[in-house]
């Protein structure tokens, strides 16, 4: 049968995490903080432990990290201002029900410098492009509520560009089709409501072949499976109502055995170290799976289904009918 | 002055000379440091090769964070060196601190403390080391220095609306070769950059990708660095190309699991195929039917392999612009993929042939029909 999904354990995994800020992990981490806090605190919500972490701790944290030079968020106070971990913080924001702590203008004059002529975005003012990237504007400024102010076609544009043969997508033009690529593609066209724009049963077969035979998913064509791609495959495939292509109940005992039975949390194989990341990826992925216990998941955006639906940015995706045991 | 500065600052020296390579030793390095020089203690120096031991890393690593801090945000020669020696640190242990390469990019720009050569070579040894060769950072980084190496190529405009028109950065802004005035001998260290890096991370995502920019940036000079279209491409950029196809090629059949390689051997042949370069490198439509045939050739030694039955689908696709299914050797496909549906062999690699056997007809029926109302294959 299987370990069931230690939902006490995990919410005090993600408790303890921040605790240790001496560890040299809290330090080799740093860069990553913003990002982690986010993972750690949607987990928490799916899991229906939203007050497990201080709410204000949090809020102070996250606008410690605010760039005034930039406009935008760093990933931790003295790390430069990042599209990415600027995502991060608003969605820390919009689930703490605490957006209003950010300057709206000054961000998403932020996002909107990031983009380049082709339509594709930068992380940051250095330039580094990578449809991630692409996907975390359009997904930002569609939380705060400013996605009018985006220029579609050209966005669009790029993601056209960046289809590969195989119906998969990758970081950029020429990239590998890589399973997050694909994700992050497919979530943005769905956000700007162009999914026409995939060839949705190339790519479910693409994705649906990612599932091996232990039944955990891989990125990319013959590589080890991986906890988290029980999000990126699963979202995508929840994306373009395809969820009942991947075998379910294997990819649930799959997760499930990389659960760490003692110190809690999820890590991306069975044996392995857990950590935050596989941890909200996995809980992510069981709840699209229709796993009891857990609340909705929004697939598009990563966060609970029931915050997403409230700011009215709900789309047509399908997850399996949540079991009640 | 405190010994963990100490640490910090003598690890930080012997990075930024920079070293050829740079390995994290086990432990701390007590049984390597028996025979080696006193000089450089704790850590080894050979031959311009660095060894660092981990515990010793992990110390200089906190307290370059606490020299970094200040340093980060000021400006003046007193800081640069600060920033130099705790950045270099940082990167060592942490090579996907993105502020901590931003602050060398700052260096660079400023002028005087770091040129973008030097920090070149620095990025070559972090990129030979298995965390640093996976950072998309370090990729990035790496072009962003390239451009500021080398010039902008003077490009001829276009003779003919036969292809798209494209700015000299294709839209991407900094993050691109394409248009860059590299020679030979950079297109060669990149590819050799490249290599390694993928000997260090196998299946490395952004190595290829980034081979993939050098392809382009390269194909794009043969076909438009001339001063009118009659005049041939340089030669010895024409060679580069042709060496880099064969090397693939012979990546390829040494790693026969490595799709990366493979799908980048297809997007070669693409962009080759797609510009006027193929009259240069003496080949014509044969050049597609090559690959295909290296990709049927490897399956049928390996036909347990998934990554060679999708090289051979991205041979298919491909060549399909360019030719009708008959060139492409269609009978021995169908007979290759009969073999393996008849197999009822039992070991693992029959299985395995006999499921991705299956997968590779649905697909070709698939694709036929896709592709019906263009009348590209008869069957």
């Amino acid at each position: 049968m299987g370990p069931a999904l230690d939902i006490p354990l995990h919410v005090k995994y993600i408790q303890s995490l921040g605790e240790n800020k001496d560890d040299l992990v809290y330090h080799l981490t740093a860069h990553l903080r913003m990002n982690a806090v986010y993972w750690g605190l949607t987990a928490l919500l799916i899991m229906k432990h939203k007050d497990a972490l201080d709410r204000d701790e949090m809020i102070d944290f996250v606008m410690s990290c605010w760039d005034d030079e930039a406009g935008g968020f760093g990933a931790h106070p003295d790390h430069d201002a990042h599209i990415h971990s600027t995502l991060s913080a608003i969605q820390i924001l919009v689930m703490q029900n605490a957006l209003d702590r950010v300057d709206v203008p000054r961000v998403v004059k932020f996002i909107l410098s990031l983009q380049q002529d082709s339509g594709v975005f930068a992380g940051d003012q250095w330039g580094e492009i990578d449809t991630r990237f692409l996907y975390i504007a359009v997904n930002a400024l569609s939380l705060l509520g400013h996605l009018h102010e985006l220029d579609v076609e050209k966005t669009v544009g790029y993601i056209r560009r960046c289809r590969n043969f195989d119906g998969g997508f990758g970081a950029r033009e020429g990239a590998e089709s890589h399973a997050s690529q694909v994700f992050v593609c497919v979530a943005a066209l769905a956000i700007l409501d162009r999914l026409e724009e995939v060839d949705q049963d190339m790519l479910g077969w693409w994705l649906a072949e990612r599932q091996l035979p232990n039944g955990g998913l891989n990125g990319r064509p013959e590589k080890l499976e991986d906890v988290c791609y029980s999000f990126w495959v699963l979202s995508a495939m929840s994306i373009l109502n395809k969820v009942p292509w991947i075998n379910a109940e294997k990819l649930t005992a799959f997760i499930l055995s990389a659960q760490d039975p003692e110190q809690g949390g999820i890590a991306d194989r069975p044996g392995d170290q857990p950590d935050v990341f596989h941890t909200i990826f996995g809980v992510a992925g069981l709840s699209i799976l229709g796993y009891p216990g857990l609340d909705d998941l929004d697939p598009v955006y990563c966060m609970p289904a029931s915050v997403i639906e409230s700011l009215g940015l709900r789309k047509g995706w399908t997850a399996l009918p949540r079991r009640q045991v | 002055m405190d010994e963990s500065i100490q640490l910090s600052s003598k690890l930080g020296q012997l990075l930024n000379i920079p070293p050829i390579s740079i390995e994290l030793l086990p432990g701390d390095g007590s049984e390597w440091l028996l025979s080696a020089p006193a000089t450089h203690a704790p850590f080894l120096f050979i031959d311009d090769n660095l060894g660092v031991p981990h515990k010793v890393a992990y110390k200089a690593y906190l307290q370059a964070v606490v020299r970094f801090r200040p340093a980060r945000l000021r400006d003046g020669p007193d800081v640069a060196s600060e920033v130099l020696t705790s950045t270099a640190v940082l990167l060592l242990v942490n090579p996907a601190h993105q502020t901590a390469l931003n602050a060398r990019k700052r260096l660079v720009l400023a002028g005087s403390s770091l040129s973008a050569s030097h920090e070149l070579r620095f990025t070559d040894a972090l990129l030979m080391m298995r965390e640093g060769a996976k950072q998309s950072v370090l990729w990035a980084h790496r072009r962003w220095l390239l451009r500021h190496i080398y010039p902008l190529a003077p490009l001829a405009p276009r003779p003919s609306a036969d292809v798209e028109p494209l700015s000299q950065s294709q839209g991407d802004g900094v993050d691109t070769l394409f248009g860059l005035a590299l020679d030979a001998p950079a297109f060669q260290r990149e590819f050799s950059v490249v290599e390694r890096a993928c000997e260090a991370y196998p299946r490395n995502y952004h190595a290829w990708a980034h081979r993939f920019l050098c392809a382009e940036a390269l194909v794009a000079l043969l076909h438009f660095q001339r001063a009118s279209h009659s005049e041939p491409p340089p030669q010895e950029l024409v060679e580069v190309l042709s060496e880099e196809r064969e090397r693939v090629r012979e990546w390829i059949e040494r790693h026969v699991s490595d799709y990366s390689a493979m799908q980048y051997c297809c997007r070669l042949e693409g962009l080759v195929r797609g510009c006027r370069v193929n009259a240069a490198l003496g080949r014509s439509s044969a050049a597609s039917a090559e690959v295909y045939a290296h990709a049927l050739e490897l399956v049928k030694a390996f036909p347990g392999h998934e990554s060679l039955w999708l090289y051979l689908r991205g041979a298919v696709s491909v060549s399909l612009p360019f030719g009708s299914c008959e060139e492409r050797g269609e009978k021995e496909v169908w007979e290759l993929i009969g073999v393996h549906l008849a197999s009822t062999g039992a070991t693992h690699e029959s299985v395995a042939a006999h499921a991705h056997a299956v997968r590779f007809a649905a697909w070709k029926i698939w694709l036929v029909r896709a592709h019906d109302s263009s009348g590209l294959c008869g069957r």
